[in-house]
This record gives structure tokens, C-alpha cells and sequence, in this order.
């Protein structure tokens, strides 16, 4: 029996307007030959919003039990990866794909994640924290513990101008999380350099690249560009790269994008992963089953396996060991980790 | 006040109707069909003495423009026509896919223009020059070492010694000297009261027509060769001819 009163919901929330809201847009740095960076009008980029979200991205908070934040599964010196086949969240439950690399996710226009289940990052950046195998926590509880915290109120009000700490929200949170993320870039290997006539590559390395692109017709196609296209070394498409035998489109093991989009001709096809960093990012593919990017090239020369969708540019190339040799050394020029020295993108809580 | 703001209200609603009965809507519906019948992909076809099966069959459409005289309306610079998503089952492969173009200029048309391929200027340009909800952003249609778009894929399988569909074959085709345009000599009525269309058909068995045989594509399978456009120049002048329309 309730005493008859009717009890007025406490108001905990605290005025921000002290803090000065001054935000500032921020030009992310974009290497001239890559796509246009195109940022959502209701989200648009700014210092603090980005701080916001790089405090949010490495923050525990954000985990049910505090021992994991978003970069758990994507460490700045492993291209943004885990460097495992399987992530595994806080309860010790491994999950079914490799985490996906998220430098350069900000020019990913045809989905996120290995099946392109979701658009785009702000929609992303609030999926982990619920997800049972990953920080298996609760936005419900998640928000009070942020508006309860002074570096947040600040980040929150700098970032998005609110006002109270009740307007803290998961959709702001999300936001910041993708600003952060929509400036992970990376565009300064030595492929970018030998763009921009400030390195030289290897004769290794030259005939690697070759290959990868067929520039020349004396030097053997490996097809690679097509997928793999620059600048993004994506074409962020989605394809089956013969890595399964199914006589039967309905036999996959794991129907990758097909499960999404419900076309029995998608069944199987995974997305095409940028090669940006691709030498700190092993195992590979979405099941991390190659340890050695020599074990990724020797499938691509194999042919690798029949599917009836397997991808028509996958076949049997016939590389003699020297040219497996130089795309290897190709593959090596697309590492940077001149990232690692900005501010903005390295744990601010180090 | 009262007559001021119904004032306003008719003037609005008389400015819309006369906007309206200015334009009307156009659709441009194409369909992909092997032996006359529509194409499935992956399911077996009778070629030569081989089957074949097809996976693949895309390609960039431009400057799709109506003629009436000298005067020419543009509709689209650019549109991707891609049979290989859409055609996963019968259903889809009648149905084909729709291009609307909205708010086209009321009037009689001679007909309709369009290129397969991209043109020149666009062509002479990299994807990272479009917004991503163009076609030409696609960077997997670019051929860096042709410097020109793909403008066409077609690919798929045929009969292997081991009796499957499991051999693959393919065929890009792009550069500038290989851009053809086709004409729909038709009249084209664009009306305010209802929305017309043109559905044209795709005979692909044709694509591969080589004089009065079909081209051997067991023996050649796969063309990546910018020195040797002979077999795909014979291709796109198919594309031509592969198009019936009503």
C-alpha cells in the first residue's frame, strides 16, 4: 500500500553552463588522393567533440566490469586490431569475426563492419557496449556513471554545448565516439611518400607494386587493385575470395553480407579489408585463419577454393617465389604509424 | 489579415500546379535476358558446345538524354546499371531495374540517347572526385593502369574438365575508344498525368557473338590485355546490338 503521496522524480542533474562552450572545427588532415570526407551535418567535427571522443574510446567506463574500453579489441599500434582471429569480450566469450581495422572507417560508405550490417559510424559506436560478447554493459547505467563524473560534464558541455548533465546522452556519446573515429587516418606510408616523390621504393618493391596495380604488361597481373584500390586500398565492396568450398550458396558456414542482405548471391562474401597497416594486423581475414600474410598471398596464387560467387578475379595466378617476394615487400610500404604521434588519436589517459 | 493569408495559400497552391503540369516523371527500366529468356545469375547456359553461367554483368550508362530535335534534356550524367546484385532470382530478373528520373520537361520526344561507358571528362577523372552517392566514386571500377573507368564487366564460369561450372571467365572493358552510344528511336511522351517509360532489354548471348559464331571463351577467358582490345572492342560493339526496346 502506498502512503497516497505522489513522489516527485528527483532532479540530479547540474547546470554546465559555467563551462565555456567554444567549439572549434576541425580540418582533419586528408592526403589529397583520397575520397572526400563526408561528414554528417548533424555531426559535424570539432576539437572537442573529437576529445570527447578519444577519452570515451579508451575508457573502461564503458565496460560492465571496468576492464575494457572500445580499444580492447582496436589498439593504435595494431593498425586499430587486436591482432586476434576471435575479440573476446569481458565475460571471456569470443566472438564469431576478427575485429576490423578502423583506420581510415570514416570513408567506409557501404557499411560497417565485416558484413556491413550498419551505415555508419554513429549508429556503430553504440553497438559494443550492450553487446554481450563484447562490453556486455548497459547505456541505462553507463550514462548516470558519465554525468556523475566532472571530466565528463566538462568534455560533454565543451563538446556538444549542453547545458545540464541530464542532457548527457548515449546518442551524444556515440557521436563523439564517431568524430573520434572519423579521424583515425592514415595516409603517410611510404607508398604515400613515393606518391608525393619523397621515397623511392626497393626494386622489390617497385615490381611488387606492379603487380598490385598491372602497370606493366611485362610483369605478371595479381589482380590485387581491383579490391584493394587506392587509396583506400578498399573498394569497400563485399566479396567471396575463395576461402570456402560450398558446391551450393546455402553451405557457407557463415553467410557474411548475404545474411544481411537476404541475396543468396552475397552468401559467403565478406568485406574487402583496407591493406593500409596491414603488416601490424594479423591473423587475417574475418576469421583471422592466416596467420602470415605469406600463407594470404600463397591463397590468392592457389586460386583459392570453388564457390559458384566466388569472386571471377580470383584464380589461379601461377607466382613464381620472387614474386610472391615483392608483392610481400609492396604489401610492407603500406604501414604508418605516424598517427601514434598525434594527440588527438593516442590513449589520453597515458 | 484573414483574406491576405488565403491569398497566399491559393497563390502557393496555384505556383505548384503550375510546376507540375510543366513536368512530368520518366522511367527507364532495364532488363537482362540470355536466349530470350530473363537471366538468373549463376544458373547454367547453353552456350556453344559448353555451358556457361554468368555472375557478372555491370555496366556505367552516361549522359542518358531525351532528343526531341536539336533540343537535348539530360536526365542523368551518370547511372550504373548492375544486373549482378539485382538478378539473384527470376522475380528480380523480370522485374529488371528502374531508373526514375523526376520533373523531366513535359513535351514529345524523338527519342532517348545514351553511352555505355563514361564519358570522356569523367572518364579523365578519379573516383575520389565524386560524393560517394555517385556511381563514378566506386574505385573498384577504375583502372588505374588504363587510366579509365571500367566501363563494363561481365564474367562468370563455364564448363571445366572436371564438369562443373567452376573455370572462370572474365571481361572489362573501358577506355575512351571503347564508349558507344545507343539510340531508342522512339517517341517519348512525357505527361504530367502519368509517368511513361521505356524498358529496354539486354540479350547477352549476343554480347558474345563473333561474326556469325560466338567467341570461344574457353580458350579466352579472361582479358586484361590494354594492348589487345580487338575481343573487346567486338564486346562493346555487341552492347549495341545485345539492346531491344518498347
Amino acid at each position: 500500500m502506498t502512503n497516497g503521496c505522489k513522489e516527485e522524480p528527483i532532479d540530479n542533474s547540474i547546470s554546465l553552463t559555467s563551462i565555456e562552450y567554444n567549439p572549434t572545427e576541425f580540418l582533419p588532415d586528408v592526403p589529397e588522393e583520397f575520397p572526400l570526407l563526408e561528414i554528417p551535418e548533424d555531426n559535424p567535427l570539432t576539437s572537442d567533440g573529437i576529445r570527447l571522443g578519444q577519452h570515451l574510446f579508451f575508457d573502461p567506463i564503458l565496460s560492465a566490469d571496468s576492464t575494457m574500453s572500445c580499444a580492447s579489441c582496436h589498439l593504435p599500434e595494431a593498425g586499430f586490431t587486436d591482432q586476434l582471429a576471435f575479440s573476446t569480450g569481458i565475460d571471456g566469450v569470443a566472438g564469431e569475426r576478427s575485429s576490423m581495422s578502423l583506420v581510415n572507417s570514416g570513408f567506409s560508405f557501404n557499411g560497417l563492419f565485416w558484413d556491413g550490417r550498419i551505415q555508419s559510424l554513429e549508429t556503430q559506436a553504440l553497438l559494443p557496449v550492450e553487446d554481450p560478447i563484447e562490453l556486455h554493459h548497459d547505456w541505462q547505467e553507463v550514462i548516470p556513471a558519465l554525468r556523475n563524473l566532472p571530466l565528463y560534464q566538462e568534455l560533454f558541455r565543451k563538446a556538444f554545448g549542453i547545458s545540464t548533465t541530464s542532457e548527457i546522452t548515449k546518442e551524444l556519446a556515440a557521436k563523439a565516439i564517431a568524430q573520434y573515429e572519423r579521424v583515425l587516418i592514415s595516409g603517410n606510408s611510404n607508398f604515400d611518400k613515393f606518391l608525393r616523390f619523397e621515397y623511392f621504393f626497393s626494386e622489390e618493391e617497385s615490381n611488387g607494386f606492379a603487380m598490385f596495380f598491372d602497370k606493366d604488361p611485362e610483369i605478371i597481373d595479381a589482380e590485387c587493385f581491383h579490391c584493394h584500390s587506392a587509396s583506400l586500398f578498399t573498394d569497400n565492396s563485399f566479396r567471396n575470395n575463395g576461402l570456402d568450398e560450398v558446391t551450393d550458396l546455402a553451405e557457407f558456414s557463415d553467410l557474411g553480407r548475404g545474411a544481411v542482405t537476404g541475396n543468396p548471391l552475397d552468401n559467403g562474401k565478406f568485406r574487402v579489408p583496407t591493406l593500409r597497416n596491414i603488416t601490424l594486423t594479423a591473423p587475417y581475414m574475418h576469421d583471422g585463419r592466416f596467420q602470415t600474410l605469406e600463407e594470404v598471398i600463397d591463397h590468392y596464387d592457389s586460386g583459392g577454393h570453388f564457390a559458384p560467387n566466388r569472386d571471377p578475379l580470383i584464380y589461379e595466378l601461377g607466382l613464381t617465389d620472387t614474386e610472391k617476394q615483392n608483392l610481400l615487400a609492396f604489401l610492407h610500404t603500406l604501414v604508418d604509424t605516424s598517427y601514434l604521434s598525434k594527440e588527438y588519436i593516442t590513449n589520453p589517459f597515458k | 489579415m484573414k483574406m491576405k493569408k488565403y491569398f497566399f495559400i491559393l497563390m502557393g497552391m496555384l505556383l505548384l500546379t503550375s510546376c507540375k503540369d510543366d513536368t512530368g516523371d520518366f522511367t527507364l527500366n532495364f532488363k537482362a535476358l540470355y536466349d530470350g529468356e530473363p537471366l538468373v545469375m549463376l544458373e547454367a547456359l547453353e552456350y556453344t558446345n559448353y555451358d556457361i553461367n554468368i555472375l557478372e554483368s555491370d555496366f556505367y550508362i552516361s549522359d542518358i538524354t531525351l532528343i526531341k530535335g536539336d533540343e537535348r534534356v539530360e536526365l542523368a550524367a551518370i547511372d550504373f546499371v548492375d544486373f549482378s546484385s539485382n538478378n539473384f532470382s527470376i522475380d528480380r530478373a523480370e522485374e529488371g531495374i528502374d531508373f526514375n528520373y523526376l520533373e523531366v520537361p513535359v513535351g514529345t520526344y524523338d527519342g532517348l540517347e545514351f553511352s555505355i561507358g563514361v564519358q570522356p571528362e569523367e572518364n579523365g577523372m578519379l573516383p575520389n572526385a565524386f560524393e560517394s552517392n555517385n556511381p563514378l566514386s566506386n574505385s573498384g571500377n577504375y583502372w588505374s593502369a588504363w587510366d579509365s573507368y571500367i566501363f563494363a564487366k561481365l564474367a562468370g564460369n563455364y564448363r571445366g574438365d572436371d564438369g562443373n561450372l567452376s573455370e572462370t571467365w572474365f571481361f572489362h572493358t573501358g577506355t575512351d575508344p571503347l564508349l558507344r552510344t545507343f539510340t531508342v528511336d522512339k517517341e517519348i511522351i512525357i505527361d504530367p498525368s502519368e509517368s511513361s517509360s521505356v524498358s529496354i532489354s539486354m540479350e547477352h548471348k549476343v554480347l558474345f557473338q563473333d561474326g556469325g559464331d560466338y567467341f570461344d571463351i574457353e580458350t579466352n577467358s579472361i582479358n586484361h590485355d590494354p594492348t589487345n582490345l580487338a575481343p573487346l572492342e567486338m564486346i562493346v560493339n555487341n552492347y549495341i546490338s545485345s539492346f531491344t526496346f518498347d
